[in-house]
């Protein structure tokens, strides 16, 4: 009896030395689908009639200041990378511009608009607030004393990418 | 009678100290969650693959033990992720699993995710296990956060 009780205790035990524990953990796999940006140019900077050896600045604020409007996922961060010329162009004739002044706004107003620090080709970061941005830029062209009549024009270009943020 | 008794004495013996060398090779073991494996943001109809090796995204999970212990390895890996009244599709590849003795992803060895593995602490008593992975969402996959959970299970076998 004594010997029956002690082979059962000892195959229990022996049973149970047999087991192997696992532990675990979880991690989740996450994404986050969002909707494309749109980067639409609205408006040229227009500077209208400058004169030779004057300077001519357009407030980010003025009618005729250059605006882009985005639109992208609710809350997001967006990288906005401007290419900004330095000279307008005319043939063969070019003409300094300068001094840009670049402002975003969750809403299509230049008032309460924030002031970005924009060099060209480098990224800076807004956040689609409200789900869309409008940029607004400014800025200032430097006609020298014998500046070739003409039209002038350059190409600004905004290019706009998730930060994933 | 007694010799019965001393006999069984003696079995039980054995038996207790059998059992005293495997808990004595059972060692201590510790599994934690290091970090999710991230996608990011998707766009819908664009695939998107997170590399083992990508620190800042791939999942992570730490194991903890004494020098010369061997475990098993064993994910349980979603197929798909939930969203927003959908799910969205989700792969593994065979070399989207990886282990590294550091948290360090450059010296990992790779290995099938979806099947079980086994590893030994030989240089350190930690080791981390990256995880990769294939997101695929479709055309049209609606907007929103997509999540699945990914369970890993260690198995002490002991050194």
């Amino acid at each position: 009896m004594t010997s029956s009780r002690h082979l059962v205790a000892a195959l229990a035990l022996f049973g149970a030395a047999g087991a192997v524990q696992g532990q675990s953990a979880t991690i989740a796999a996450t994404a986050t689908v969002v909707t494309p940006i749109t980067v639409t140019g609205s408006a040229p900077l227009a500077f209208g009639n400058v004169f030779q050896g004057v300077n001519k600045t357009i407030a980010f604020s003025d009618a005729t200041s250059g605006r882009f409007s985005l639109t992208g996922y609710l809350n997001s961060q967006v990288a906005m990378t401007f290419t900004l010329p330095t000279t307008l162009t005319s043939g063969a004739n070019t003409m300094p511009i300068n001094t840009y002044d670049v402002r975003v706004n969750g809403t299509n107003s230049t008032t309460g608009t924030t002031a970005l620090t924009v060099t060209s080709g480098t990224p800076v970061n807004s956040n689609f607030v409200a789900g869309t941005l409008f940029v607004f830029v400014g800025g200032r062209v430097q006609p020298a004393a014998a500046q070739a009549q003409g039209t002038y024009t350059a190409t600004i270009v905004l290019a706009a990418a998730y930060t994933g943020l | 009678m007694y010799r019965v008794t001393a006999f069984a004495r003696l079995i039980t013996c054995c038996c207790v100290l059998s059992l005293a060398t495997v808990a004595q090779g059972q060692t201590s073991l510790t599994v934690r969650p290091i970090q999710n494996l991230s996608f990011g943001f998707l766009l819908p109809g664009v695939p998107s693959s997170v590399d083992a090796a990508t620190v800042t995204r791939s999942g992570q999970i730490q194991v903890e033990a004494p020098l010369g212990t061997n475990f098993q390895v064993r994910y349980t890996l979603p197929t798909v992720m939930n969203g927003p009244g959908t799910t969205m599709p989700l792969t593994f590849g065979t070399t989207d699993g990886g282990a590294a003795p550091t948290a360090n992803p450059a010296s990992m060895q790779r290995f099938n995710p979806a099947t079980a593995t086994r590893w030994q602490l030989v240089t350190t008593t930690r080791a981390t296990f990256f995880l990769g992975g294939r997101a695929a969402p479709r055309v049209g996959q609606p907007v929103g956060g997509y999540t699945a959970p990914i369970i890993v299970t260690i198995t002490n076998l002991g050194v």
